[in-house]
């Protein structure tokens, strides 16, 4: 089939270069390398991102997964996840906390220098720390009341009260370790493409939108690493375009690949998939009910319910995600510990939405209308919503919007949407999601929900901020079956991984099998 | 001539000024907030307010414009916070990828559409005509991007002779240059081709009927001095126009075919500042790109009046 398609692009390509020559536009042409030839054991490893970079950077905390992921060779983390889900220290050598909750001692790993040949030590996290707090990011130590170097290689964190994620928050959010004498030689701007850090490459050259190059570190901590020589990262405007040079064999690595269907082709061509089910910072796609105010329709518990059995949730994973999407009836992957399976949730029933509808006070003539916010790569999705929503009869409008609208809406909030879209990183803890549901709502709850009468801000702080993990573990699940059973506060479609493909040829890279942006660049090898 | 010159200088600055005011309004016209949009939407509200801030957009858009405008016109291009860059080093990184794809794909669309177009209009009616005549009309109605992916399924996956992303210069990968340049570059000319060698032909058509060429053959020139000497330099005023045109969107860059071949040039730029609202790279981009316009007009015009001096004498 191989070579039957291989004679047919040649007897194509002849074709086309006699029409060229014929035209006079004959071209002379030097065969490219083949993939097999730069793929070799210590060379470099090219990766294609989907999507452009905004913040290449080598002030990580300021990006999102993508740009972390892409600084993530130079620049290490305090802590890292395991494969549980534990944060396990990295630069860090040891992170205790006191019986009380109330205070961290971390011991850093020692005689770790920068790529420019700086000490990383106690005063550079505390820098650090200083830097990100003063940059906007004081909400990474929300409940820090303190932290100071408590010797060359030690850091004293001072709580005023324990979270459950104050180690991921602190260690991993905020533990990317820039060079914090370039911040204050360099300014805030300066850090985005000077990319410095411990790790076990070097950033050779940065260009925003283009891609980073880097080259082996051979003064990286540990010994024997890292593998390869060299790791290239190419931004690609257009997933396609993306997907040609993974096919081209001029990448072996794809990453951030938003359109299942580009994923699913990569994968029936042979490549394989990189990261595991389990990951644990899968996306949750749903829709919230946001509402700005109680007389709207998505105001009524009855709507809401109404509106989730309206929708054949199931169907629509079938037909649309391509297999990568997988069902919940809540913000939780099951079989996680975040998980309720006592949640009954909304299965599709038409005739039940209709009658909660009519409960509600609604009828043919008087149909309750949801506007759905969604962007362009959703359409199929939102216009089979809203065929069904149809059908059990609300009034639907579609509001299709680009990436910059759609941050309008669902962040900055305005104008406020009845019903919005929302994908968001869950981390291990499922403190990520659960901040939408605190006394302070995001416009993805809106506040139309009186969520503290309604038990919801109590049982979120027990979760939040209690150190028994058996009571912890105890009001999430209540959380969670609150949220959907009782209040119906969002609708959730489906979860994905943040998907990712490449050569079977790529090993241990860590990719997706710990964290979406945190991977193992010093263990990643090419096999010949 | 001096004087024709220093007007149609003087209808420019208007021109330009104009389009500045069109150019900065529109882009502020388009929703969706400029600084999530360009940043992402992780950034916290503190940054996010700051950068609102510095950028100015917290001011009214009248004085937005003039502070922009006020800044260009003392060499301050401005800064882009999604590139990271001044807007100039943003520009100067990338106009030698667009010119040099944009002049090397003009050079090819004019020499070989005048080329076609004199050798169809010379021997009119015969197959060479015909084939070439359809040809052309294929290239004229075949999609760019159609093209692009046609020929990165053939030459770039399943032969795998030429790359199927980036751009390098020349002088500093001549090898490579050349097989990431084949294919835009083809994309880019076939269309020019095309049109050029209609726009030939029937110029040639026309002038070939005149009676100074009928004057020329029965004195007995040869018919190659006819038609190099005396029908091709006035076929050709008519595609000074077309010149003019080639020669501006070398500058503007092809947005499609840098986004399909993955060149991070002029066009690409505009297309990603217009999705990530990066507004001071946007209008100073479409200024710039405005200018050039202008530019070039102006030099078809001289070039008109040069070409044939009836223009000269109105």
């Amino acid at each position: 089939m191989k070579k039957a398609s291989k004679l047919v692009s040649l007897l194509m390509a002849a074709a086309m270069l006699f029409a060229l020559t014929a035209c006079g536009g004959g071209t002379q042409s030097t065969p490219a390398p083949s993939a097999s030839s730069a793929a070799a054991t210590g060379g470099t490893l090219t990766i294609v991102n989907g999507g452009v970079l905004k913040n290449v950077s080598g002030f990580p905390i300021a990006g999102g997964f993508v740009e972390q992921f892409c600084s993530a060779p130079a620049i290490e983390t305090l802590a890292r996840y395991n494969e549980k889900g534990e944060v396990i220290p990295w630069l860090a050598k040891e992170i205790n906390v006191d019986k009380q909750n109330l205070k961290i001692v971390v011991k850093l790993q020692e005689g770790v220098k920068f790529s420019d040949g700086a000490d990383f030590n106690a005063k550079t996290v505390v820098d650090v720390w200083d830097i990100y707090k003063a940059n906007g990011y004081a909400s990474k130590f929300s409940n820090v009341k303190s932290y100071s170097a408590t010797g060359a290689n030690e850091v004293t964190v001072i709580l005023t009260q324990w979270a459950a994620d104050t180690l991921s928050r602190v260690f991993i959010e905020a533990g990317w370790m820039i060079q914090p004498e370039l911040f204050k030689q360099y300014g805030m701007e300066g850090m985005y493409t000077k990319i410095v850090g411990t790790g076990p490459f070097i950033a050779k050259s940065v260009k925003v939108g283009e891609g980073i190059e880097y080259a082996k570190n051979p003064n990286y901590r540990i010994k024997g690493q890292p593998i390869l020589d060299g790791i290239k990262i190419i931004t690609a405007k257009d997933i396609n375009t993306a997907a040609n040079i993974l096919k081209s064999g001029e990448a072996q690595v794809m990453l951030n690949i938003v359109d299942p269907k580009v994923y699913t082709e990569l994968i029936s061509g042979g490549f394989q998939r990189f990261g595991l089910d389990t990951c644990i910072t899968p996306t949750l796609q749903g829709i919230f009910f946001a509402s700005g105010s109680k007389t709207d329709p998505m105001g009524n518990v009855l709507v809401r319910q109404a509106f989730c059995h309206a929708i054949d949730t199931k169907a629509i994973i079938k037909a649309f995600t391509y297999g990568t999407g997988t069902y919940t009836n809540q913000l939780a992957v099951p079989g996680t510990q975040e998980y309720n399976d006592k949640v009954a949730g909304y299965p599709y029933d038409v005739n039940k939405a209709k009658e909660l509808l009519k409960k509600a006070g609604y009828s043919d003539t008087n149909k309750p209308t949801v506007t759905l916010t969604y962007q362009l790569q959703f359409k199929d999705i939102y216009v089979a919503i809203q065929g069904y929503l149809q059908a059990a009869g609300f009034n639907v409008k579609l509001d299709e919007v680009d990436a910059a609208v759609y941050g309008d809406r669902i962040i900055v909030g305005k104008p406020t949407p009845y019903t919005s879209t929302a994908q968001w990183i869950a981390p291990p803890n499922a403190t990520g999601w659960t901040r939408y549901f605190t006394a302070t709502p995001t416009t993805m709850v809106g506040p139309a929900m009186d969520l503290k009468g309604a038990g919801i801000i109590d049982l979120y702080s027990k979760y939040m901020y209690g150190t028994d993990p058996a009571r912890q573990k105890e009001a999430l699940m209540e959380l969670q079956k609150k949220n959907v059973d009782e209040l119906c506060l969002y609708f959730p479609l489906y979860i994905t991984q943040n998907l990712y493909a490449g050569t079977a040829k790529v090993k241990d890279h860590g990719i997706a099998t710990t964290a979406i942006s945190l991977w193992t660049p010093e263990t990643v090898r090419i096999t010949k | 001539m001096a004087k024709y010159i220093i007007n149609r200088l003087l209808q420019t600055v208007v021109i330009l000024l104009i389009i500045s005011v069109i150019a900065f309004s529109l882009i502020h016209l388009v929703p969706g907030d400029p600084v999530y949009a360009m940043l992402g939407s992780e950034i916290p509200r503190e940054y996010h307010d700051q950068v609102f801030h510095t950028m100015g957009l917290d001011k009214p858009l009248i004085e937005q414009y003039f502070f922009w405008l006020g800044n260009i016109l003392k060499g301050d291009l401005g800064y882009s916070y999604y590139f990271r860059q001044s807007v100039a080093e943003v520009v100067a990184n990338r106009l030698p990828t667009t010119l040099y794809l944009g002049i090397v794909s003009a050079v090819f669309s004019v020499i070989l559409g005048i080329f076609f177009g004199i050798v169809t209009a010379v021997r009119r009616g015969s197959k060479t005509d015909s084939v070439i005549t359809v040809l052309a009309n294929i290239g004229i109605a075949m999609p760019t991007f159609w093209l692009a992916v046609i020929l990165i399924l053939i030459f770039g996956l399943n032969l795998k002779w030429l790359p199927v992303h980036g751009f390098t210069l020349p002088w500093v990968n001549l090898g490579l240059s050349v097989r990431q340049t084949i294919m835009p570059v083809i994309c880019m000319s076939v269309g020019g081709i095309a049109i050029y060698a209609r726009q030939t032909r029937s110029s040639m058509l026309e002038v070939i009927r005149q009676d100074y060429i009928r004057t020329a053959r029965s004195k007995g020139l040869k018919e190659s001095r006819i038609i190099y000497g005396h029908a091709v330099k006035n076929a050709l005023i008519p595609i000074l126009t077309l010149i003019g045109l080639t020669l501006r969107n070398s500058f503007g860059g092809s947005a499609i075919i840098e986004t399909i071949f993955n060149i991070t040039g002029l066009g690409q730029v505009m297309v990603m500042s217009l999705n990530n609202r990066d507004y001071t790279t946007l209008q100073t981009s479409l200024l710039l790109l405005a200018t050039v316009t202008c530019i070039c007009n102006l030099l078809v015009d001289i070039a008109y009046a040069y070409a044939d001096p009836r223009i000269r004498l109105e």
